[in-house]
């Protein structure tokens, strides 16, 4: 990507201007049954500005890059604030500021792989599967990486050079049992690029042994019952609940758009066990998924704790939500291509580890379920979520019985989060996620395994 | 623009491509954002891209790049045939055969902008009036598209379109309560309708205002559905791209590999691809696999017509491309009002939106009914909560009770209502 001079076309002015150049990269193979059927690759990059001038915003976007460019974005931009502020009148205010300058720029250091080097490696676990395991009917593998690099200045002084990539592997892998197909699957990777995320084939087999194993097991599933139960929702389970189910409606936009959580400011909206984090790039001196450290308005990007010891005590924000309802920026804003406004997005969200054993947790279900891997989900300003169970198993007398086929959960999640009785003492990060809300956006979500009372959409 | 493409397809024949494929779209968008129930922010957007996709020795690669001077053409032109070097060989890539050149244009080319504001202040202004604990956002743009698609084959057509778009997205607040969200959203040929008067908004806004106070189904029982059009048309869908579309060609477990001309549906299901339907703001005319989108009727009263698969399926399958997936989905009105579908029913639910993950491979599927009402005796008792609904969404197509008379265009598909019977529905 050309990388242009964002200091000196900043203009001066009054108001809040933000310049962005942004490229997206990102590659996707796959193979289906031995044919390669994707060998691709995409770029998208491009230029933006976006102002706020008394209380209107008007924002352009180019795909060509040059200076001359920057200056017509710029331009249309405010022509776009102008259009509005002569027709409509507004007394805004003034937007808050907590700027912060740096580079976080996590390329590999090591020796690029070649596509060639990354179709072998599809093709050697493809080959190891299909050799391994003739039964199946049908098995696709694939890689996809994406490189996000952004570079952005602030007229609040903000500044931002960045590249965030991650990188997965995944593998899938389905029968016929009785004329129905059954299918599982499993992917591997999160934050960096191929280079520092993929790993040998060795590694891979296993994994592979792991995805075949459950396949066969998926043969006796049943349908899970409808009703409500005592569940133990898996660690990555409890990553797509803090996400969906109270990310969601804690985010200033959703709040200042009628949701529940802006009821429930300072009050209990959990059992004590739950803190709710949404971590802006470290935890445990570990790099989350999604690493944000300063955010698409030039912001300083600090955890947000939404939930600590089960008390609401505070939402995600960006500039304009952080002014209208007077409380502190927490660098939340972030756009996905480079025609895109920061919305207010979550980055890791996560739920505290506790103390218990996955184990004793299991043990402690007398007739319930385990639930281990999610589908998508999705969430609503009444706090009420759902999301795709594509692995569980039943929990009869403290022990694994057979497993279940897909299904749904759902519940209201300041009922479900008071009914958090036991929280495993791990956690367990993904950074696959892509959110959709008007734009898509990678993010990340970590969870230690809950014990709670679960809504369940099986067969009566 | 059609010069330079030609350029590019003649460059990576050069470079020893068999067959060879350019697609290059260019967007414009004028967004006029209302936030927090304020017109605050208007965006303009130019966004174009090109996807190159080449086929040589049997092998292919594909890349899609946003700019489009002669170096940055030349480096995506470059790790292209690295790319293609990697391939697997596979006789069943190709592209689509020669066909006559088309264009096609349709819709408002510029945008009214004074009028957009003042449909969205007017929608403001209305929505404050008889909806004063209304929370929403709302969004309407004027939207351009081009696109052009060059093969090898000499395949060359061109789609060019302009429409507004129009989206809401709504909650009511009431003291400490709130309802479910909800949303509307629409492609229009022209602001000639007030936005609250535009298909399904107003009475989906209307019925939210009564949805904060909702309460659970009174016990699980297994009763009739009835499928919103929004809801409806993703069944559908979720049908065909899942049941006998590509994939499950490819992926080995399609249940009706052979079964042209044969029933595979309700008889009262007709599907239809309309892509020149007068109603429709936006549809493309040109298939992702290269093809004329041309009209067909897919399933006819339950009857498989064509499978809605692609060149490369039908190649690996050795089946015959026909219409491929539709671009434009026209399900046929039935004969029974909404009002006497549910005035039919003895315990049933109207579900309005489903949130919910996608069928899995069987087409068993699972999902909350959101927005949605509990039917007894003939009559809608009270909007619901927490309630799930279970089933295969091959069942139901085959178990349609009734479609309903009134249909609803979003501007690029159209669908009636379905009642469908025999459904599992449990509560929290």
């Amino acid at each position: 990507m050309q990388i242009l001079n964002l200091e000196k076309l900043l203009p001066a002015g009054s108001g809040y201007t933000e310049l962005k150049l942004q490229e997206n990269r990102s590659t996707s193979i796959s193979f289906l049954n031995g044919s390669l059927t994707n060998n691709g690759g995409s770029s998208s990059s491009g230029l933006m500005c976006r102002t706020y001038a008394d209380g209107f915003w008007g924002m352009a976007s180019s795909g060509m890059i040059n200076e001359a460019s920057m200056k017509a974005v710029i331009t249309k931009a405010r022509q776009n604030s102008h259009t509005l502020s002569s027709r409509l009148s507004f007394a805004g205010g003034s937007l808050p500021s907590l700027s912060a300058h740096g580079d976080h720029l996590f390329f590999t250091n090591k020796t690029r792989a070649s596509t060639n080097e990354k179709v072998e490696l599809l093709k050697a676990l493809d080959a190891y599967i299909e050799t391994k395991y003739p039964d199946l009917n049908s098995r696709g593998v694939s890689t996809s990486q994406l490189d996000m690099e952004k570079h952005i200045i602030t007229s609040d002084g903000g500044r931002l050079n960045s590249m965030t990539p991650r990188t997965y592997v995944g593998i899938w892998m389905k029968i016929m049992h009785e004329g129905v197909p059954i299918i599982h699957s499993d992917y591997w990777g999160g934050f960096g690029e191929y280079e520092d995320k993929v790993l040998s084939i060795e590694d891979y087999q296993g994994k592979i042994d792991e995805i075949y194993h459950e396949l066969m097991r998926k043969k006796e599933a049943v349908h899970a019952r409808g009703g409500s139960f005592d569940c133990i929702l898996g660690p990555r389970l409890a990553g797509i609940l803090a996400h969906e189910a109270i990310g969601h409606t804690t985010e200033a936009d959703l709040v200042l758009g009628g949701s529940i959580a802006g009821e429930y400011l300072n009050q209990p909206v959990a059992s004590e066990l739950v803190t709710l984090i949404d971590v802006a790039h470290t935890w445990n001196d570990s790099i989350c998924p999604v690493p944000v450290f300063i955010d698409d308005e030039g912001t300083m990007a600090q955890d947000a704790i939404i939930i600590e010891n089960g008390i609401l005590i505070s939402y995600m924000h960006n500039k304009e939500s952080a002014m209208l309802m007077n409380l502190p920026l927490t660098g939340n804003a972030r756009g996905y291509e480079y025609s895109d406004e920061p919305l207010i997005r979550m980055r890791n969200t996560m739920i505290k580890p506790g103390i218990s054993k996955l184990e004793d947790m299991i043990a402690s279900v007398e007739d319930g379920y385990y639930l281990i891997e999610s589908g998508s989900g999705q969430a609503d300003k009444t706090s009420e979520f759902m999301f795709g169970v594509t692995h569980g198993y039943e929990i009869k007398n403290g022990k694994l019985a057979r497993p279940i086929k897909e299904c749904t959960i759902s519940g209201v999640a300041f009922d479900l989060l008071k009914t958090v009785s036991m929280v495993s003492d791990d956690l367990y990060w993904t950074g696959m996620g892509m959110c959709g809300k008007k734009q898509m956006i990678p993010v990340g979500m970590g969870g230690p395994a809950l014990k709670c009372k679960v809504t369940v959409g099986g067969r009566s | 623009m059609k010069a330079k493409l030609q350029n590019i397809l003649n460059r990576l024949l050069e470079r020893g491509a068999d067959h060879a494929s350019l697609r290059f779209e260019n967007e414009t968008k004028e967004e006029f954002n209302v936030i927090y129930q304020r017109l605050s922010f208007l965006r303009s957007v130019e966004s174009a891209s090109l996807s190159m996709y080449v086929i040589r020795d049997q092998r292919t690669a594909n890349i899609s790049i946003n700019q489009f001077d002669d170096t940055s053409v030349e480096e995506a032109i470059n790790t292209l045939f690295v790319n293609l070097d990697s391939g697997v060989p596979d006789p069943a890539f190709a592209i689509s055969p020669y066909q006559e050149p088309r264009s096609w244009s349709k819709g408002p080319m510029q945008p009214e902008t004074d009028l957009i504001i003042e449909r969205l202040n007017e929608f403001i202004a209305e929505l404050k009036l008889k909806y004063p604990n209304l929370q929403y956002d709302a969004t309407l743009s004027h939207v351009t598209w081009d696109s052009i698609y060059l093969n090898s084959n000499k395949v060359e057509f061109t789609d060019r379109m302009g429409c507004y778009g129009f989206s809401t997205i709504f909650t009511t607040k009431t003291g400490k309560r709130c309802s479910s969200m909800n949303y509307s959203f629409m492609n229009l040929k022209d602001l000639n309708t007030k936005l609250l008067d535009t298909p399904q908004t107003e009475e989906l806004i209307r019925q939210n205002t009564e949805q904060v106070e909702t309460k659970p189904i009174p016990a699980n029982f297994k009763g009739a559905v009835i499928f919103a059009p929004q809801v409806g048309i993703g069944v559908i869908y979720g049908f065909l791209n899942g049941q006998i579309g590509s994939f499950p060609f490819l992926s080995k477990s399609c249940k009706y590999p052979d079964h042209i001309g044969k029933q595979i549906l309700d008889p009262k299901l007709t599907l239809k691809n309309a892509p020149d339907f007068e109603g429709f703001a936006a549809v493309s005319h040109v298939t992702s696999d290269g093809f004329v989108s041309e009209a067909a009727t897919v399933i006819d009263a339950g009857v498989l017509r064509h499978y809605p698969i692609n060149l490369y399926t039908a190649n690996k399958c050795n089946m015959k491309r026909t219409t491929g997936m539709p671009t434009a989905f026209l399900v046929e009105a039935g004969h029974t009002p909404l009002a006497e579908m549910i005035a039919s029913i003895e315990q049933g639910i109207l579900l309005i939106r489903d949130s919910g993950d996608s069928p899995n491979s069987d087409g068993d599927v699972s999902f909350v009914a959101k927005n949605s009402y509990y039917i007894e005796n003939g009559k809608i008792q009270y909007p619901i909560s927490e309630t799930m609904i279970a089933g295969n969404i091959v069942a139901w197509l085959n178990n349609i009770t009734a479609i309903s008379s009134e249909s609803y265009n979003n501007g690029s598909w159209q669908c009636p209502y379905l009642q469908v019977s025999g459904v599992d529905i449990s509560r929290k």
